[in-house]
């Protein structure tokens, strides 16, 4: 098989181990790019993950563009990106397409699995949360940090436009931090 | 809503998800509301739908949202317009990334920005716990039982999800939800 193929399916498999988001996904996409297929060292898989959090978009897509581009160039980076959102796409939109043609009990069904579905992932996203918020407990500043944040964040233009709170307090940290 | 405007929405969305899906997912939230052309359930709904299925919650999210603005090619408008931050960021910007690394401001400013996307992250988590604890001691308790699972075994996201989905529908209806 060429590498590009490998690529791909290596990707189509990360895509859908990807799951529960965020900081949730490393250890799946660990074992595949580390332990699997050694395209990594550790070292350069914790570089990669660094990376992700520098650069905007899920970890996981952040690592199919960076390991496709590191075997195969832009042909292995545009491989492996799509193939890592393409089965989970393909999944939501089949569901999103049945469920808009289903009616009655079928349709009734769906709402109670939903319903059923909203404190399981009000608890993931939670978890996902944990994982962020827990190495700010290490440091008061950071406390106080998140604290002034928080205040801020309320008042316009940050309520409209959170993306502005991303970069000030990124900035108000390389001052004061 | 005009694809152009959908692109550009997503474009601005996926450029700031920092912190992967669930950051997007406050910044949809509040860039959603603005539009007035969604109820505040449905917009939970979707991150639910998008977070119980594999694959990066952004693009999941993306998908769904993107239909409901703009139909099939909105969906596929909100999907390019979310990966293609990402995708050119790691594909020019890694090499200088990985120089600066370990410099103390640059780590400072993500130190910094991570204490507002705890903000954010937070928000959300918020809003999902309060929709999602409408059934009353039955959801609370799937939620406590679920994070404490996650978090102190290290249980798989995908399992945790179907055992607490079907605990929750064993449970039966809560009050109406």
């Amino acid at each position: 098989m060429s590498v590009l193929s490998v690529l791909f399916f290596t990707f189509i498999r990360i895509g859908l181990g990807a799951f529960g988001g965020g900081l949730a996904t490393i250890p799946f996409i660990h074992h595949e790019l580390v332990v699997s297929h050694a395209w990594l060292t550790e070292r350069e898989f914790a570089e990669v993950v660094s990376l992700a959090q520098m650069t905007p978009g899920p970890v996981a897509v952040n690592a199919a563009t960076y390991v496709g581009y590191r075997l195969a160039g832009f042909a292995g980076s545009l491989t492996a990106t799509i193939a890592v959102v393409a089965a989970p796409l393909a999944l939501v939109s089949a569901a999103a397409w049945l469920l808009s043609g289903a009616s009655g009990r079928t349709k009734a069904w769906a709402e109670r699995v939903q319903r059923a579905l909203r404190p399981v992932v009000a608890a993931m996203l939670f978890g996902a949360f944990w994982m962020v918020v827990r190495p700010l407990t290490k440091d008061w500043r950071l406390w106080l940090f998140t604290l002034v944040f928080f205040g801020i964040s309320r008042f316009s233009p940050f309520r409209k436009y959170p993306q502005l709170l991303l970069v000030a307090a990124g900035t108000a940290g390389t001052i004061l931090l | 809503m005009s694809l152009t405007q959908v692109f550009l929405l997503f474009l601005r969305l996926g450029a700031f998800t920092f912190g992967g899906g669930i950051v997007m997912m406050g910044l949809l939230e509040r860039e959603l509301r603005e539009t007035d052309r969604f109820a505040h359930g449905e917009i939970m709904d979707m991150m639910i739908f998008a977070t119980a299925f594999p694959g990066p919650i952004a693009v999941n999210l993306a998908l769904l949202a993107g239909r409901k603005l703009a139909g099939k090619a909105g969906a596929v408008v909100a999907v390019v317009g979310t990966v293609l931050p990402p995708f050119l960021a790691i594909l020019f910007l890694a090499r200088i990334l990985l120089l600066f690394l370990n410099a103390p401001s640059v780590r400072a400013f993500f130190l910094g920005a991570t204490c507002a996307v705890a903000v954010i992250i937070g928000g959300v988590v918020y809003d999902m716990t309060k929709i999602s604890f409408a059934g009353g001691w039955k959801d609370m308790a799937v939620f406590s039982l679920v994070s404490a699972v996650l978090l102190g075994f290290g249980l798989h996201p995908f399992i945790a999800l179907g055992a607490g989905a079907a605990l929750r529908l064993a449970l039966g209806e809560g009050k109406k939800g």
